[in-house]
């Protein structure tokens, strides 16, 4: 997927081919959190990464994953898995259950959060060597 | 016997050696003792007794010399011999000391050996060289370097000690071994060996130790004197072996290695969790809207908190009055069966589809060119696998609705009536061919069902057993509405037919049934109850013999077959009997007839009014004959032989001439009176014979279509071709003109047409009245 394109200088809005994609983005409703481990501080600002990445960012699911994945590293560890888009399923394997699964207008984002226990450990042996 | 020198601090061992010098050979003892001249010299003691004197001596220096050695003081006899003798006395040789010294010589050596010389011609005295005996012998691993085999050594490189190492060792501690070793191989005797090792150590412990390895370093010097040149190097120098480019040492060596040891750790996983799931639109959709849902639900708590106070009467009013909750199942179960019931009409109508069509379209092109004759298109066969044993007794169609008909199941065997312990009365429709619409039970052969009129739900069965039953269709039971029971009216016999009448001045329902036991019953259903009246009895008919008294005969009565009332007088109806004979009765008679027709020989099957003209009627028996009359003639008017049993006999709903019958062989015979007085229009086999007979049938009211009842519980539904619904041209377009009285009147005047052919002239009337 390319960058946005624009028009004018201004990025062309092209709404995705599904039926109520343009109903539910239009009216803009509050996300829906479908499922989440992580505690409430954890789970509050990981929302508001989700719903400031959408805002900024409509109609590129590339670049909402992209910015949502690198703003939760830097708050909340490495290393951090995003998965946005409209119709997709998915079997994944979290370490230590830290999940998120938001609907949010058409778009549905999974986070989950893989692989830091790993590079804790590639770490100590990186200081200790 | 201590043989050398006793080791003193003193002097005394020079002295004795000196002594041993001086007296080397002049004794020849076997022991070779040293004898010590003055006291003082450490003497051995002399063995043997042949030296007393000296021994004497010796024994006394000893003891003087050393106060520890406690001597025993022999005692020797002092004999009186010469020198000479052995025995003699010692007392010359008292004083003497005797020598006793350790020679190499052999002692046993001979001295005197003699050979003879053969130059001098005389024994000459050889003087054997060797008589020397080895006192000590000590190996060595050390000799002389001049020697044979010493050079021998060297030269294969081994290398020789030379002075410089040697004076390395001789700092050090210097080992007698080598010493003697050196010395030895100058060809010093043994002997001498002791003298040497005596002056070497006191020369050693009156000298320097340095002036001793001097001198022998000299003599070693002395014996090797090429060893000048290399004595002052230090080092190993020497001898070096030769060698070329090609020799060389190889020397290897091992490192010890150290055991091995494997540990292995497995750190623990960290814990991990599995999570899966899908999203579509229309997941979040319904996720939105459930959501909104919720959210308007809160919003109505709040509101309703407030306003709680004064909704609570009203709300509850409410509550009370739609207090019955319907039971959510019974919607769901009404349409599910619903939907079945449609989707099984639609799965009878794409099976027997092209029936259907038939039923709709077909007509036979064939008759066309039949001037006459028609045929039967057999279409559907309805049977219901509960009821495969027995046969079709009766066939009634509902005169509302057009596609369904009733029939009902029994049995006309005897000696069976009681083995249908469970019968049917079934309602088939046409648009479902495999299962019947609705089920009623019995508890015995059905023989007999018609059905209201006016009141299609209502249907009365007429029982094997006597009893009659009431069917309402409406309630969803099979069982019977209303049952006759034995208090109740039952007949006694087998009902064989059963009629609806016209409701009654109350307004109930009633009908009239027709038993083997003579009765003419009138029901009427009371609200919840079955009453009963007895219409009339049959009486006896026949001639007893043997009975002449009244009062049996009054009391007998014959069976009645069938009833039927006239469509157009209520009260007039007519019975058959079980002797072929016909009873034109009354209802508010019950003892008289109106009419008696000798009808048949065998039992009347059955009696039908044509519809057109309700003074004709049509009766059929079991002998092979169908009989037309007119109610006021005793005569038939048209009598037809169908050469096979007949099993029922019916007219047709849309012409007053045509009526159909069936046979026990299995055919139809439709008849048209219009078209041919004596031939059926229409002879045609339904089923094989030896399968079925077929027992009754019936017109359908609106359709071109006949249904046969057969022996083995099917139903057939045959359609008639054109030529057998031929109408006039005249009643066609009064039809088409939407005349239907016209119709109806036209259709009568053919018939009065017809039978005015036939009838008889009046004067028949007369005799009608005469008998009773």
């Amino acid at each position: 997927m390319a960058s946005v394109p624009k028009v004018n200088g201004e990025p062309l809005m092209i709404p995705p081919n599904t039926c109520y994609a343009q109903f539910l983005n239009r009216t803009r409703v509050a996300p829906i959190v479908k499922y989440c481990t992580l505690g409430t501080d954890a789970s509050d600002e990981a929302l508001d990464i989700i719903l400031a990445a959408c805002e900024l960012l409509p109609w590129d699911n590339l670049g909402i994953s992209n910015h949502i994945k690198n703003h939760l590293d830097d708050r909340l560890g490495t290393p951090w898995h995003v998965v946005v888009g409209e119709s997709f399923a998915f079997e994944i394997t979290s370490e230590g259950g830290d999940l998120m699964f938001v609907y949010y207008g058409s778009l549905a984002i999974m986070a989950w959060k893989c692989g830091h226990v790993l590079t804790r450990e590639i770490k100590t042996k990186l200081q200790v060597s | 016997m201590p043989n050398l020198p006793l080791k003193s601090p003193g002097k005394t061992s020079f002295a004795k050696s000196a002594l041993i010098r001086g007296k080397g050979s002049g004794t020849a003892t076997p022991f070779g003792g040293v004898a010590g001249k003055k006291g003082g010299g450490g003497n051995l003691p002399a063995g043997g007794p042949g030296h007393e004197g000296e021994a004497n001596g010796i024994l006394e220096g000893i003891s003087s010399l050393h106060s520890w050695i406690k001597t025993q003081t022999m005692i020797r006899p002092t004999p009186k011999i010469s020198r000479g003798k052995l025995n003699g006395t010692y007392e010359e040789d008292a004083d003497e000391d005797v020598v006793i010294t350790l020679t190499a010589k052999n002692p046993q050596a001979p001295k005197n050996v003699v050979r003879f010389d053969y130059t001098s011609g005389e024994y000459i005295n050889i003087k054997l060289s060797e008589t020397m005996i080895d006192h000590l012998e000590i190996e060595s691993t050390c000799f002389h370097r001049d020697s044979v085999e010493a050079k021998k050594q060297i030269q294969a490189g081994g290398g020789a000690m030379n002075a410089s190492s040697f004076r390395h060792l001789a700092k050090g501690v210097v080992k007698r071994d080598r010493i003697i070793s050196l010395i030895n191989t100058e060809g010093l005797d043994e002997d001498e060996h002791d003298e040497d090792l005596d002056e070497e150590r006191t020369k050693r412990n009156q000298t320097a130790k340095r002036d001793q390895v001097a001198r022998d370093a000299e003599k070693v010097k002395a014996v090797k004197p090429r060893r000048r040149d290399s004595d002052d190097e230090d080092g190993d120098g020497g001898d070096k072996k030769l060698q070329n480019q090609f020799s060389f040492v190889e020397r290897a060596t091992q490192t010890m290695n150290n055991a091995m040891k494997s540990a292995a750790i497995q750190t623990e996983p960290p814990p991990r969790a599995n999570f899966s799931d899908s999203v579509n639109q229309w997941i979040i959709f319904d996720a939105y809207t459930a959501y909104e849902k919720q959210k308007e639900l809160q919003e109505e708590q709040e509101k309703n908190k407030g306003k709680k106070e004064e909704n609570v009467s009203a709300y509850s009013i409410k509550r009370i009055l739609s207090d019955k909750k319907p039971d959510p199942n019974e919607d769901l179960n009404r349409n599910m069966l619903k939907a079945a019931k449609i989707l099984e009409r639609m799965v009878n109508q794409n099976t027997y589809n092209d029936i259907a069509l038939d039923f709709k379209y077909w007509e036979d092109a064939s008759d066309e060119f039949r001037e006459t004759e028609g045929t039967l298109l057999p279409l559907w066969k309805f049977n219901f696998e509960k009821a495969r044993d027995m046969e079709i007794t009766c066939l009634c169609w509902n005169p509302c609705y057009t596609d369904l008909f009733a029939a009902s199941y029994g049995t006309y065997n005897f000696y069976e009536q009681d083995k249908p312990e469970e019968s049917y009365v079934c309602v088939f429709s046409l648009k479902n061919p495999s299962f019947p619409e609705y089920l009623c039970k019995a508890h015995c052969g059905v023989m007999c069902v018609d059905i209201h009129p006016r009141h299609p739900h209502m249907l009365a069965a007429g029982l094997a057993d006597g009893s009659v039953a009431v069917y309402n269709l409406q309630v969803h039971s099979q069982d019977p509405f209303y049952l006759s029971t034995a208090n109740n009216g039952k007949h006694q016999d087998i009902v064989w037919q059963i009629k609806w009448a016209k409701d009654n001045l109350d307004g109930y329902l009633n009908f009239y049934s027709v038993s083997g036991d003579g009765r003419v019953t009138n029901w009427t259903i009371v609200k919840t109850a079955l009453w009963h009246t007895d219409t009339m009895s049959i009486k006896f008919s026949r001639h007893l013999e043997n009975f002449s008294e009244e009062l049996v005969r009054d009391n007998l009565r014959e069976g009645g077959r069938c009833v039927n009332f006239n469509p157009t007088d209520e009260t007039m109806f007519l019975v058959g009997t079980d002797e072929g004979v016909i009873y034109k009765c009354t209802t508010e008679y019950s003892s008289k007839y109106l009419e008696t027709y000798p009808a048949h020989n065998t039992s009347i099957y059955n009696i039908a009014w044509n519809q057109y003209v309700p003074s004709i009627f049509i009766t059929c028996a079991s002998e092979w004959m169908i009989k037309i009359w007119d109610h006021n003639s005793r005569k038939p008017l048209f009598m037809f032989d169908l050469n096979s049993q007949v099993g029922d006999v019916a007219w047709a709903p849309y012409s007053s001439t045509v009526f159909a019958a069936v046979t026990i062989d299995g055919k139809v015979h439709v008849f048209d009176l219009h078209v041919d007085k004596y031939h059926p229009v229409c002879s045609q086999p339904i089923i094989p014979r030896k399968k079925a007979r077929l027992n009754h049938v019936s017109f359908n009211l609106h359709h071109p279509i006949l249904i046969v009842g057969d022996s083995k519980g099917t139903v057939h539904c045959v359609k008639l071709s054109p030529n057998l619904r031929r109408q006039t041209k005249e009643v066609k377009t009064a039809l088409a003109n939407k005349e239907p009285k016209k119709a109806l009147e036209l259709e009568i005047k053919k018939l009065e047409n017809l039978l005015a052919m036939v009838r008889e002239p009046q004067d028949n009337k007369g005799r009608k009245e005469d008998e009773p």
